[in-house]
């Protein structure tokens, strides 16, 4: 039929290119579906330590100075009366003077995921997002088309029928609670 | 290998280009700052309204970004500022930043075992001694849901 004939042209121009973006997503899918197990943005390390005799009572500039941080800092907020939160780049130090310890949060960014988890994740934003609705509308009309390209016994009508039917039992018995 | 190459080229320049915006969910609209000072000394009269405030951004959520704790520079007195998960995305680069964030003071009080799980975690990073019988009530807790924010 026709028909059949533009669907498969659609198809495939739109599969092509789309294929980059479901990639992304794809692997953005994998890292935010197990953020409950990991940064999927950042790898954060910590660095514990007690605080060298000399630095106890050094004012904070000071501190940062003596610690070779004056070009990099971003700035420093007291946390207590004894306590400093020191930035430099993306890492923080906290010193606490009193206890004469310090907490150094090293922060390295996982640039690509990163990149594509804001794009999957719609933080850009205005028409970031309208690319993400056509997105998905087009994701939709692939498996609708694709669903009727094939014809003959291993078309829709015959061998897809069951393969769908058994693709769409799985979430309902999620949904059910029979799997869990 | 040349065709390779331009996908290549064309995804490094998405990571490149992907820098930080500095403007988060709505536009601010009030002109005049409130200090934490004020909001904090009267909490209560302050519920609900539409505040703007500003400090130095002393940490952010690192997993999803949805909140970030603004701190204020002559004080040293913090708020707990908000989003619903995804509207807003506070980036881990915003510590130490200047922020202005415009959103209503809310009050939230935690359940008996939220407020021991809260005091526990005070205590182990002040190196105490956690003692249960020593919270009776449970905590009430001031934050900001904010609406939007510009990060310096």
């Amino acid at each position: 039929m026709r028909i059949r004939k533009y669907l498969r042209i659609w198809h495939r121009d739109l599969g092509y290119f789309f294929a980059g973006i479901t990639i992304i997503f794809a692997l953005s899918g994998l890292a935010v579906n197990h953020i409950d197990d990991w940064n999927p943005n950042y790898k954060i390390t910590h660095y514990d330590g007690p605080l060298p005799a000399r630095f106890q009572d050094m004012p904070p500039l000071i501190l940062v100075k003596e610690l070779g941080l004056a070009d990099s800092i971003k700035g420093f907020v007291k946390t207590g009366p004894a306590s400093v939160r020191i930035f430099f780049g993306m890492n923080v130090l906290d010193v606490d003077r009193e206890a004469g310890v310090y907490r150094l949060e090293k922060v390295e960014e996982r640039s690509w995921l990163r990149a594509f988890n804001r794009l999957h994740l719609n933080e850009l934003k205005n028409n970031w997002v309208w690319f993400s609705d056509l997105f998905a509308v087009v994701l939709l009309f692939l498996s609708l088309s694709g669903l009727v390209m094939v014809r003959g016994k291993k078309g829709f009508a015959k061998r897809g029928v069951w393969l769908l039917a058994l693709g769409m039992v799985i979430p309902i018995m999620f949904l059910s609670g029979i799997m869990s | 290998m040349k065709r390779m190459s331009i996908i290549f080229v064309l995804a490094l320049a998405m990571v490149v280009v992907g820098g930080d915006q500095k403007k988060y969910g709505k536009e601010i609209t009030l002109k005049e700052t409130t200090s934490l000072k004020t909001i904090m000394d009267n909490p209560e009269s302050w519920l609900g309204k539409k505040v703007l405030v500003q400090g130095t951004v002393t940490d952010v959520c690192k997993k999803r970004g949805c909140w970030m704790k603004l701190a204020d520079d002559k004080e040293g007195l913090s708020l707990l500022v908000k989003v619903r998960d995804g509207e807003i995305v506070f980036p881990l680069e915003a510590r130490g930043k200047k922020a202005v964030v415009e959103g209503a003071l809310e009050k939230i009080t935690l359940t008996m075992e939220e407020t021991i799980e809260r005091h526990k975690d005070q205590c182990q990073l002040n190196g105490e001694k956690f003692e249960a019988k020593k919270v009776t009530r449970p905590d009430v807790v001031y934050r900001l849901r904010a609406l939007g924010a510009v990060i310096q």
